[in-house]
């Protein structure tokens, strides 16, 4: 009888109900990225005097030992609309991508990209690759300002590099999943929130009792004025801004 | 606190400003034995498997090293002797300052295996440092 109950519950049906009913959630889906490249939904901006450097490691040079891999790297506007895509066939241990409005052929604005593996040579089934990398933001002349990635969002097999695969991070029916931030956020100019729909379906959430909607796949910018603290309210498991807070000249950007 | 020992393992040129001069790394350790322990912290070359520079630190203290921007480079990676501890770092430019921590490299895989893979490259480098 008890393993038929535990059977049941970490089952589809299981984790559907667990999730809505808000118990023992489960906020990733890993059964589907079995075999696989997954990266976050990282964000570029050039909007305001901003330019993003992405640093990314070679995983398969790293841990495998194998030479010659490749990453695909594809550029989404805050619509989820492609933009651009580049191919590295050539990378170090470690490697670094200047992303500035020359690069994306003169855009002042933000958005996503995403970072996938490839090897010509056969990786055993069980690996699921993830390269959590580490975003720089330079506004003007300072000094780029480091984070690293926050959320799963995207997977390609690594035998398939055609389908982009999204749904890593469940959601719920109902908008029952609150999240605090645990940073006092008094005493700054202002702070802007950037929220990534890391799932193919509409969310739906809130700060306080301002209400907002992000489809899929997209990227919104909310700023915040005068809060000292900020709790969210969503119908996704995993749903985490990356946070720039200001004051006078200077910035502090981290994940949350 | 921690109760383990083992290597803290990261690359120097995921978070430094190579470009600037003023690149510190900090690494706070807390061990279980309220002792202060001298262990070593190596910067290895992991492509031509050589050490290039090796610090000495303490266990229950916030490290604080002065890093050369010689050792920012893609193939040169941290490893901790014996004691763990989190790896941050610091960059300060015209009153600026960039503050991140690294992951651990078991989070470059999501599937059961991550912690062979990480061990089978641990155990690359620390033959490097012995």
């Amino acid at each position: 009888m008890k393993s038929l109950i535990k059977k049941i519950a970490s089952s589809k049906i299981g984790t559907i109900l667990k999730n809505n009913l808000n118990y023992r959630t489960v906020p990733f889906n890993l059964e589907k990225i079995k075999h696989s490249s997954v990266s976050d939904a990282f964000l570029w901006r050039t909007d305001n005097g901003f330019s993003t450097i992405f640093k990314f490691t070679d995983i398969f040079k790293l841990f495998f030992k194998i030479d010659g891999s490749h990453a695909e790297i594809i550029f989404y506007n805050k619509n989820n609309e492609k933009i651009k895509k580049v191919d590295i066939n050539q990378m170090n241990y470690s490697n670094e991508l200047l992303i500035n409005t020359k690069f994306l052929n003169n855009i002042e604005d933000y958005g996503t990209f995403y970072i996938y593996h490839f090897t010509n040579q056969k990786i055993e089934n069980e690996n699921i690759l993830s390269n959590r990398c580490y975003l720089g933001f330079s506004k003007g002349n300072s000094i780029y300002s480091f984070v690293h990635g926050n959320t799963f969002s995207r997977f390609k097999k690594l035998d398939n590099q055609i389908t982009e695969g999204t749904d890593i991070t469940n959601t719920t029916f109902l908008k029952n999943q609150s999240y605090k931030i645990q940073k006092y956020f008094g005493g700054f100019d202002k702070h802007e929130l950037f929220f990534a729909n890391p799932t193919s379906k509409n969310l739906d959430f809130s700060i306080d009792e301002k209400k907002f909607a992000l489809k899929s796949g997209s990227l919104i910018m909310i700023e915040i004025k005068e809060k000292e603290k900020i709790e969210i309210i969503s119908n996704c498991l995993f749903f985490r801004p990356t946070i720039f807070s200001y004051k006078r000249n200077y910035f502090d950007v981290h994940h949350s | 606190m921690t109760l383990k020992k083992g290597n803290i393992l990261t690359p120097t040129s995921a978070i430094f400003n190579k470009h600037i001069d003023k690149n510190y790394l900090i690494f706070r350790n807390i061990y279980k034995k309220p002792i202060q322990e001298k262990f070593f912290t190596y910067f290895v070359d992991i492509k031509n498997k050589k050490v290039v520079e090796k610090f000495e630190m303490l266990t229950n203290y916030s490290n604080f090293l002065t890093i050369n921007k010689l050792l920012i480079k893609p193939e040169i990676y941290i490893m901790t002797d014996d004691f763990l501890g989190i790896p941050m770092f610091l960059s300060e430019s015209n009153n600026h300052l960039s503050f991140e921590h690294t992951h651990p490299p078991h989070t470059y895989f999501m599937s059961n295996n991550k912690f062979k893979k990480v061990s089978e490259l641990k155990k690359e480098v620390y033959e490097i440092i012995n």
